[in-house]
């Protein structure tokens, strides 16, 4: 699926396009289809919310993305992503060492995990800023980088030579956004970024990214299971279910169209609602398919409410309507909506 | 069910652990009162001490100070075989439903072990054949009864913990973050089979947890807890819907909410992190993030008091 296309966006750079995109990861024993034809695309300065369950090929997507998908068992089939308007997936080692960094950032959920733990913090964020340093910046230029990076995510330079182990949780997670945010890449990838923060501190991380991402002009992958943080901080918004996207459009689609693909219902009726109380939650039935096998048909049908004699034969085409897509049979007679060709 | 004796109550209940020399205020003065048939949520951020309240309560850590009561009768210094008696009523479900369940236990072993060593049944059969009834109580299919925890998903393990925890005829459980772990949809039918065993046996709960959304739901009542103490304590519509502490109202604005209208909403964004629970000082405990904090809440302590309706607050701008 193309992202919205109106005649305003139409002008808009793209920074990224993937084009159906299929990944698989390869064992021995069997084959785990974890991108099942995903596309989508991104303009400069624009922030898309990835949002799924776990299992959905979320971080698969964004691992892809940076070519970063572990070498002997994840496979790229088919498809290709664009950067910049060159492909990835010709790119050359070393044309891939400037992409991840400089170009393409991201921020791991655990930042724990995500941090060297017998380095410093200034060690571990001059380290991605000496080894993109086109710019000929010399070792006391890149110290005065290191204090500016750590000023903009509000960590006083002074604990530049801490370890990893004197921080709280939400501020290494500040320190692992500094690491990314170093050589002001052009996009930034946030895989599930506050999940591991209690709200007071994640609602001062977004509230970080949310700046930086305004101020440097960055594009921004939100990749997240909470809907509360795609209606705070996304433009666009792609639910994926069993490595598909099943469902793409901009917050306002998804947050308040008259139709949604089954999925994003079910999402919305299992979250208990903040304003209001209700009796009982409605959550989805069943569990997600298991990605070895995966059911013929539509991959939801399973634990669809409206499911159909067709959705167990045919995989869905995509409707759309004013770039809000939906991949669902049932939308059909949907008013407005009509198959979108340039997928099929 | 409308008794007016709480099943659950604790007074000036306190929990300090020494560390090197030092004493971390873990839980600090809760009086709490939970009465039967209903859901008390405990809400609060990592380390604010809701989980030791919880373990506290259950009798699985020693309470420094404080007693605690459990339908009127003072359990606090139960030892023996009356504590074994005791704890079969009150029961835990817990957060982690990968680290909580053995891995060397089949399902249906996992279910009857609590039966098997409090001897409910003369025959071990006997004990199996209830966890199988367990299993369809919990919406697990008899066929996993023979399968391991590590061949099941979040989901399926939470509920083996959930038919554990209810093998005993517990009137009490303490859900731990019985959700957190898992996946929003699979969040959801956890909730749905908590509310409706509570409906249907009559269950009592404390619900501990950190997700604000999931507590307004299945509460009745829920207190606010910072650094080992309460600081407010309400109905939960009331809580919602007129939170008078400010670290209740910041909690409150931090949740990112799932409604694009919202999205222009002002935040309060609380300065800071939370301080150590080590020797904490005199004044209240939120005085250092506060925004509305004078010099007087940092030096004098703060009491909780009712205003209104059982609305408790511990603020002394309050006054």
């Amino acid at each position: 699926m193309i992202a919205k296309e109106t005649t305003k966006e139409a002008t808009k750079e793209q920074m990224l396009e993937v084009k159906d995109l299929f990944v698989e990861y390869q064992t021995d024993l069997e084959t785990i289809k974890a991108v099942n034809g995903v596309s989508f695309s991104l303009a400069k300065g624009e922030t898309l919310g990835l949002v799924g369950e776990t299992g959905a090929g979320k971080t698969t997507t964004a691992l892809a993305l940076m070519r970063l998908l572990p070498e002997r068992t994840g496979k790229i089939k088919q498809g290709d992503i664009l950067i910049n308007g060159s492909s990835v997936l010709k790119s050359s080692d070393k044309e891939l060492m400037r992409l991840r960094g400089e170009t393409i950032a991201m921020i791991f959920q655990d930042p724990m995990t995500s941090l060297n733990p017998v380095l410093t913090i200034g060690d571990q964020i001059s380290e991605s800023i000496s080894l993109h340093n086109s710019q000929g910046r010399t070792a006391e230029q890149i110290q005065l980088r290191v204090d500016e990076v750590l000023n903009m995510v509000g960590i006083p330079s002074a604990r530049k030579g801490e370890y990893p182990h004197q921080f709280s949780g939400g501020m290494r997670q500040r320190v692992v956004i500094a690491i990314a945010m170093a050589c002001e890449p052009d996009l930034l990838i946030a895989d599930e970024p506050t999940t591991a923060l209690d709200v007071t501190i994640q609602a001062q991380v977004l509230m970080m990214i949310r700046n930086l991402r305004d101020r440097l002009g960055m594009s921004l992958i939100m990749i997240t299971h909470d809907l509360g943080i795609v209606a705070q901080t996304c433009d666009n918004v792609a639910v994926m279910y069993a490595g598909e996207l099943v469902e793409v459009g901009s917050a306002r689609d998804i947050f308040k169209a008259a139709h949604h693909h089954p999925y994003t219902d079910g999402l919305f009726g299992s979250i208990p609602k903040l304003r209001e109380r209700v009796k009982r939650l409605k959550p989805i039935s069943g569990l997600m398919p298991d990605p070895t096998r995966l059911p013929t048909g539509c991959y939801f049908s399973p634990r669809c409410p409206l499911c159909a004699d067709i959705c167990r034969e045919r995989k869905p085409d995509v409707f759309a309507k004013d770039g809000h897509k939906i991949k669902c049979h049932l939308r059909i007679n949907a008013d407005g909506y009509i198959k979108d060709e340039v997928r099929s | 069910m409308t008794t007016q004796t709480p099943l659950v109550k604790t007074t000036g209940l306190k929990k300090y652990f020494n560390v090197s020399k030092k004493l971390l205020h873990a839980v600090d003065d809760i009086d709490l009162e939970i009465f039967p048939g209903k859901t008390l949520g405990v809400v609060g951020e990592s380390g604010c001490g809701k989980s030791t309240l919880g373990r506290v309560i259950l009798r699985l850590l020693e309470p420094t100070s404080g007693d605690i009561f459990y339908d009127g009768e003072n359990i606090t210094k139960y030892r023996g075989s009356r504590l074994k008696e005791i704890r079969a009523q009150m029961q835990i479900i817990f957060q982690d439903p990968y680290s909580s369940l053995n891995p060397r236990m089949s399902v249906a072993e996992i279910i009857a072990e609590y039966m098997i060593v409090n001897h409910v049944y003369k025959r071990k059969t006997e004990a199996f054949s209830q966890a199988a009834k367990l299993m369809d109580l919990v919406g697990l299919a008899r066929r996993y009864a023979n399968l391991y925890p590590h061949e099941l998903d979040g989901g399926r393990r939470q509920r083996i913990g959930v038919a554990r925890a209810l093998s005993l005829n517990p009137s009490f459980i303490v859900c731990d973050e019985p959700v957190s772990a898992l996946d929003v949809s699979i969040q959801a039918q956890i909730l749905n089979l908590l509310m409706d065993l509570q409906e249907n046996i009559g269950l009592t709960y404390m619900f501990i947890t950190h997700d604000l959304s999931v507590v307004r739901h299945i509460s009745d009542d829920i207190m606010v807890m910072y650094l080992g103490q309460c600081v407010e304590r309400a109905r939960a519509d009331e809580l919602f819907d007129n939170p008078l502490h400010p670290y209740t109202k910041a909690l409150l604005s931090a949740i990112p909410e799932p409604d694009i209208d919202a999205r222009n909403k002002e935040i309060q964004i609380i300065r800071g992190e939370v301080t150590s629970p080590i020797n904490p000082p005199a004044g209240c405990r939120f005085a250092p993030r506060c925004e509305s904090a004078t010099e007087k809440c940092a030096t004098e302590a703060v009491e909780l008091v009712d205003r209104g309706e059982g609305h408790f607050v511990a603020c002394a701008k309050m006054d």
